[in-house]
């Protein structure tokens, strides 16, 4: 019941504030000074770029819950797969608001520069740990597998987010993380960004939470199909058998009372026996 | 504007409602199928206990 509130409000604060975001974006907000009505597309870049970073962050800290034995549970591997999906998704949009940014900014539509080879690279990685989750397994082996998976791959992510700093890059360096100190961007500009972030935000919560139930009813479904299946199985098990022994039975009273001496190799054992 | 702009959010958009009604409609179709299989295994479970 909680969740279902919790999930609702989220859902519907969230739904608000993207409608405000591209409003804001695209209506309100005056025009850049250097760069136009490009500029706009800023109001949903980074935030959406920041909302990937966030998705592999939770991905991680849940594979670490649930490698670490005291705090080892189902629930964190759920917790990953779904935040990891909706990662992807956002790193998916981040890769092509940028290039369609960089088109008319930079004239490509894609460049081998750092940031967005190593946010290549970050899709790829992710989409890697998705396709590795799909490997067959039981549930505990898929877990710890696909936790050092995300591990592994988290170790990107760092590396999109320096990448500005330790190469040199068509990339514009870091902006927002000077808001509030150094700023760069003001007034309606700078609280439309920061809506965006907000708005990005409870839209990656709402879909976590939702893809987190799906991941748990389904994972709830495959053990119930598992027993459903073994019960089954034991009940087939349970014919066989009993068929079987009415079956030797059946052979027992149709064997005549003196046995001849038959031409195969295996009667004479049964009747040495009797 | 100049088309960019637009086609950026439309991407945006287009595809954040796409994979949220998908959610959703996934989520209400596996919660059916728990239903279901709770009843089935209720029903089917009963009668041998008694």
């Amino acid at each position: 019941m909680i969740m279902k509130v919790t999930r609702v409000i989220v859902g519907v604060v969230a739904l608000i504030s993207v409608i405000a975001t591209v409003v804001l974006g695209l209506f309100i907000t005056p025009p850049d000074v250097v760069q136009g009505n490009l500029a706009r597309l800023l109001y949903v870049h980074p935030p959406i770029a920041w909302v990937a970073y966030l998705a592999y962050g939770v991905t991680s800290l849940a594979s670490a819950l649930y490698l670490w034995r005291p705090t080892r549970a189902l629930r964190w591997d759920h917790i990953a797969a779904s935040s990891a999906e909706v990662g992807v998704v956002f790193t998916a949009l981040t890769l092509v608001t940028g290039s369609i940014w960089g088109r008319p900014a930079w004239g490509v539509w894609w460049t081998w520069d750092a940031r967005l080879t190593t946010t290549a690279i970050l899709l790829v990685l992710y989409l890697g740990y998705l396709a590795l989750r799909r490997i067959p397994a039981s549930p505990q082996r898929r877990a710890k597998r696909s936790a050092i998976a995300a591990l592994i791959a988290f170790v990107d992510v760092p590396i999109v987010h320096f990448s500005v700093d330790w190469w040199r890059t068509l990339h514009q360096g870091a902006t927002i993380a000077s808001l509030g100190t150094n700023s760069k961007i003001h007034g309606i500009m700078a609280w439309t960004l920061l809506l965006g972030f907000i708005a990005f935000t409870l839209v990656y919560v709402w879909m976590t939470l939702v893809r987190y139930q799906i991941t748990a009813i389904d994972s709830q479904l495959e053990v119930n199909r598992l027993a459903d299946w073994k019960a089954e199985r034991e009940n087939q098990s349970e014919i066989t058998s009993r068929d079987i022994a009415e079956l030797l039975e059946a052979y027992r009273l149709l064997e005549p009372s003196e046995p001849h001496e038959p031409s195969g190799s295996f009667r004479p054992n049964l009747s040495k026996k009797r | 504007m100049n088309g960019y702009v637009e086609a950026g959010y439309v991407v945006v958009l287009v595809t954040l409602s796409t994979y949220g009604v998908w959610l959703a409609f996934t989520r209400s179709k596996v919660t059916h199928s728990l239903t279901r299989s709770k009843i089935y295994r209720e029903t089917d479970t009963k009668p041998k206990e008694q």
